[in-house]
């Protein structure tokens, strides 16, 4: 068990008193023999070695004789692998209260996107849809019923309940359906929120998730004098995109680059992002997917599977592929990209980005889906067209499917309080804790990963979810150790790359960087 | 590796059955095990009462084309580590609980004097004259 702390005060016996200055180096050894063992995590690599990871994400591999030699308390200070595992504190042979202390300020650190609660609101102010996707997950309907848009009054309500957080960052996400078929409510929206702002000081951002499509001049003008950023939808190539995204006139590629080229100029470059979700059909196409990103000046992809909601259902286009393959194109993609920035063009995929952000920093991300406990509620809530409010796009998804069970209220109904401190987001917190839940309690990917109990509701029937067959956790899994093996077993340039993505530093000028070529 | 024997009286399919001595592993650590496997395996647990410090573990695979002593030598590697987990989570629990209390506590539980301290009672004198 634990050694009792030195006590506070006591004299540091590593500076001599009579000469002030440090003692030899021997005077560092421990001098009690053995040492104690903080608390880590770990997993069988590759043949002989063993991933250790503690729970503020240092890691460490090791041979299989030396692991055994650590947790059987006989590994010699001697040996270079002890100072490593001194220093990342997965073991200890001082005052334990030094370390613990490290480790609490880290760990705080890795969970401080629980700080000001609910970050991410997420308006739908429709459901129509100019669009009919195979893999929609919202359940869009189409675009002349108008009984699907949201109300003034419920706008009113959201935007009330939205400013009753406590978080000093409020990013409002507007959605729809197609959002920019109810510009009206959009307008109203951003007009109540900075109105309101002016007193709250807040720090306010928008963001409208749109096909482009119904973009007029006028909506571009509005978005510029407010600083809108715009998240459209681009699946790859005219083809695949088309065939994923079809609308009358089978056009909707050739609508997107002319108003992505609008926006950029009215905008500015970088306030266009892109995301694109991976259909059966794209599964073959990884680089051109990529490539199609690189050549419309796109510096990142973030690489989505579909997820198992909405219309994506009904049209069984959820179900068309297995993990394993979404994973081989995910692989296939990242090696692409890899390539590509090889040949000096800066590009990033996000997904890996948050990963590896984990992994290499002790920051926390502000990424929703992938959090301990779960995002839902917590760093997002959606409030529907209708009032409704929900834990998070996912449980609105479930909500259409006829499924309510993560329905925290509704914005005419209920109050702040009762919404946020109610039961049924209580139980979504609770069962998304990863460290009590079984499988995930003692995998070695702990500090990296997160929950998803919408997800598992939905595939598995209840919000925990049976870790040997889920999806999210095979997925998961495997691109963590993906680019674990990555970081290992890369060479130099593959690591300098996937550090800086973490990092943003780059300890090697990218060769070829002054002429950058496009696929 | 493990006894063959019929899951149940005229089953078709015969299970494994691994005989697991629970004064090396421990309950908790035989639960992991199983766990662990079961996107391949069915488990059953066992205990007889004239033997209780044995535990019989039937093992069935999911599939029945699945090499179940394959699976059955990948549970024997696994109870070895699930083992290791359970000892580690025993000699580091208390501190694990140490670090996630410290971390989101309004003071310092580790030592509440320093919050107050000032540096006059500076060990190395640094509040004395010199």
């Amino acid at each position: 068990m634990w050694a009792t702390p030195a006590a506070p005060g006591a004299v540091d016996e590593k500076v001599s008193p009579m000469t002030g200055k440090f003692l030899p180096r021997e005077s560092y050894l421990p001098n009690r023999p053995g040492y104690q063992l903080l608390p880590f995590r770990f997993e069988r690599w590759s043949g002989d070695e063993i991933l250790l990871v503690n729970d503020v994400g240092e890691l460490v591999f090791l041979a299989a004789d030396l692991f055994a030699a650590l947790v059987a308390h006989r590994l010699e200070p001697r040996e270079t692998t002890y100072s490593e595992l001194k220093a990342k504190h997965f073991l200890a042979d001082t005052s334990p209260s030094v370390p613990i202390d490290l480790l609490a300020t880290k760990y705080r650190t890795k969970k401080s996107f629980l700080d000001g609660f609910t970050k991410l609101h997420l308006f739908v102010v429709t459901l129509r849809c100019d669009h009919s996707c195979h893999y929609c997950q919202v359940s869009r309907v189409n675009e002349a019923r108008s009984k699907f848009d949201m109300s003034a009054e419920t706008a009113e309500r959201a935007v009330d309940l939205m400013f009753c957080s406590p978080s000093r960052v409020l990013k409002v996400e507007i959605q729809g359906g197609e959002p920019l078929l109810a510009f009206e409510r959009i307008q109203q929206i951003v007009a109540l929120c900075e109105e309101r702002n002016v007193h709250e000081g807040r720090a306010l951002e928008f963001v409208i998730a749109t096909n482009l499509v119904p973009l007029s001049d006028e909506m571009l003008e509005f978005m510029r004098q407010h600083s809108i950023l715009i998240s459209m939808s681009l699946d790859g190539p005219e083809l695949l995109h088309n065939k994923n995204r079809p609308r009358k006139g089978n056009d909707s590629y050739l609508q997107v680059l002319r108003n992505l080229t609008r926006a950029r100029e009215v905008l500015a470059h970088d306030r266009v992002s892109a995301v694109m979700t991976t259909t059966k059909e794209s599964l073959g196409c990884p680089t051109e997917i990529v490539d199609e990103y690189v050549r419309l000046g796109f510096v990142s992809i973030f690489l989505r599977s579909i997820s198992p909601y909405g219309y994506a259902v009904r049209t069984g286009e959820a179900l068309r592929y297995e993990t394993d393959q979404f994973l081989a194109f995910y692989k296939a993609a990242l090696d692409h990209i890899i390539e590509i920035n090889r040949r000096g063009i800066n590009f990033v995929e996000v997904y890996a980005q948050i990963l590896l952000t984990r992994i290499l920093t002790p920051f926390a991300t502000g990424y929703v889906d992938l959090q301990s406990p779960a995002g839902t509620g917590v760093g997002a809530v959606a409030y529907n067209y209708d009032g409704g409010v929900y834990a998070s796009d996912e449980a609105r998804m479930l909500a259409a499917m006829g499924d309510e069970s993560f329905r925290l209220g509704s914005v005419h109904d209920n109050s702040y309080e009762e919404i946020f401190g109610g039961e049924t987001l209580r139980a979504l917190i609770a069962g998304s804790v990863l460290e009590t839940l079984p499988g995930c309690a003692d995998c070695a990917f702990l500090p990296f990963c997160g929950a998803d109990p919408v997800f598992h509701w939905r595939t598995q029937g209840d919000i925990v979810g049976h870790r040997p067959t889920s999806a999210f956790c095979v997925k998961n899994m495997a691109i963590l150790r993906h680019l674990l093996g990555l970081l290992r077993n890369g060479d130099s340039f593959v690591r300098d790359l996937l550090t800086s993505w973490a990092t943003g530093i780059r300890s090697h000028p990218v060769a070829g960087a002054e002429g950058v070529a496009r696929p | 590796m493990g006894d063959e024997r019929p899951l149940t009286e005229g089953a078709s399919r015969s299970c494994l059955v691994l005989e697991i001595d629970l004064s090396i592993y421990e309950i908790e650590s035989v639960l992991r095990a199983c766990y662990k496997l079961t996107d391949r395996i069915y488990a059953h647990l066992n205990r007889d009462p004239a033997m209780p410090e044995k535990i019989q573990v039937a093992v069935l695979g999911r599939q029945p084309d699945e090499d179940v002593e394959a699976l059955l030598g990948e549970l024997c590697n696994e109870l070895i580590d699930q083992q290791i987990r359970t000892a580690l989570a025993r000699e580091t629990g208390p501190v694990r609980e140490m670090i996630v209390a410290q971390a989101f506590a309004e003071g310092n539980l580790l030592d509440p004097a320093r919050d107050d301290g000032d540096y006059v009672g500076d060990p190395r004198g640094a509040g004395s004259r010199r």
